[in-house]
């Protein structure tokens, strides 16, 4: 019989996942509506213009390896989830949970690069893209902030979706939040080879038509592998990490793997001079 | 006979230092920064191909890693790919830093205010420890 948690954590697989689906559209969590608005990679979406292929570059970690890697992984204390010492991403009852994933892996790559944490708006991508009021694609934030950069929320709201992009500043530090490089991933492995590299991941899933951030590969039980992400509902939901800020969920390879997705590799280096 | 073999030892070691390159441990900075300062270049591509002391120094914050060692002494550290071309708008020391000649990546160049080290990732976590160390 499968574990139905690990480490304290509920598991979310085949069993149970339609416990987050609501009525496929929105969910209704902790009394606030969440709506369920990622959408698949459009047929004609080309993400060589802007990402590279996970494969073509960075060798898949041979399965063998992980069961030892995640243990040594997570005694030095080098998995995403134990480096994220700040609260979680929170979409509000906005459809941008596609731009809030990717903010939040955008984020956390800058802090693996050695730079401080600075919460990019979810709103800087999705309002220019498409309004700040609809559903989207990870891929098109991933290319906004590499084509144009994201916004501190200190600067441009985290779920203001009006238009601030005729404010100089806002376009001045749109150039110091860009992603340089990242990978299109494909299929569990190669997610699994990025998280245990320390990339970290905005992805989709397409059953729950939802974004989040891919952090850490984990070992259910001998054998049995998936991946804690952290959700962009704020604080509130889900599990807690060793720093006790929340957000995080877990599910097992199946459903567990993701539709699509981006690793960021490398992000501009700016940061608030000491 | 003994003193031409010891001569030729001395001297194909101070090549193999040469062309390694960079600056040995107990070094003068080299760059300029008032706190413990320490960057590494890597090939992010790379990156699966390091020692697993090599990946845990780019990654890892427990107790006994580099990035504890350098948080501990009050300093700061950066983790760049080696195809970076600004780093104009992050803290001057980083850019400064970037620009020390390196032979080949993954390298580590870390500074103090007096002493530092320029030189390629050592394979583990003690060597990497007594780089860091060394810069003061």
């Amino acid at each position: 019989m499968s574990a139905s948690h690990w480490n304290g954590i509920k598991v979310y697989d085949d069993s149970n996942y339609r416990e987050l689906i609501g009525d496929g559209k929105s969910i209704v969590i902790a009394g606030e509506r969440r709506l369920l608005s990622a959408m698949p990679k459009p047929a004609n979406h080309d993400s060589r213009k802007y990402s590279k292929v996970f494969g073509s570059e960075i060798p898949v970690i041979p399965r063998s390896e992980w069961s030892a890697r995640i243990k040594e992984q997570r005694a030095i204390k080098a998995c995403t989830s134990q480096i994220q010492n700040w609260a979680s991403d929170n979409q509000g009852s906005y459809p941008t949970c596609w731009a809030a994933g990717t903010c939040a892996a955008f984020s956390t790559a800058r802090v693996r690069m050695g730079l401080p944490h600075v919460r990019i708006s979810a709103m800087s991508l999705a309002q220019p893209i498409s309004g700040g009021h609809s559903g989207g694609y990870e891929g098109d934030a991933v290319q906004y902030l590499t084509e144009h950069g994201g916004v501190p929320d200190t600067l441009w709201g985290y779920t203001d979706a009006h238009n601030h992009d005729n404010d100089p500043q806002v376009q001045a530090s749109r150039l110091l939040f860009k992603s340089l490089e990242s990978y299109e991933c494909n299929g569990f492995d190669e997610f699994a080879t990025a998280a245990l590299l320390g990339f970290p991941c905005t992805i989709s899933y397409n059953w729950w038509s939802h974004v989040v951030m891919l952090c850490d590969l984990v070992e259910i039980e001998p054998g049995s592998f998936g991946f804690l992400d952290r959700n962009n509902w704020g604080e509130d939901y889900g599990s807690k990490n060793e720093f006790g800020f929340g957000g995080y969920v877990l599910f097992r390879e199946g459903k567990g793997t993701p539709s699509g997705g981006f690793a960021f590799r490398q992000t501009t280096a700016y940061s608030i001079a000491a | 006979m003994r003193r031409r073999v010891s001569g030729l030892v001395i001297f194909l070691f101070g090549l193999a230092l040469l062309m390694r390159g960079g600056v040995g441990i107990g070094g003068s900075a080299p760059f300029e920064t008032n706190k413990l300062s320490v960057l590494i270049v890597e090939e992010t591509a790379q990156r699966g191909s390091l020692t697993a002391d090599q990946r845990a120094a780019l990654t890892a914050i427990g107790d006994g890693s580099m990035i504890a060692a350098v948080k501990a002494r009050g300093g700061e550290y950066r983790i760049i790919d080696k195809d970076q071309t600004d780093l104009s708008k992050d803290v001057p020391w980083v850019a400064k830093a970037f620009a020390v000649e390196r032979k080949s990546v993954p390298w580590i160049v870390a500074a103090g205010p007096s002493h530092g080290v320029s030189e390629p990732l050592p394979a583990t976590t003690d060597e990497i420890l007594k780089a860091v160390e060394s810069a003061k």
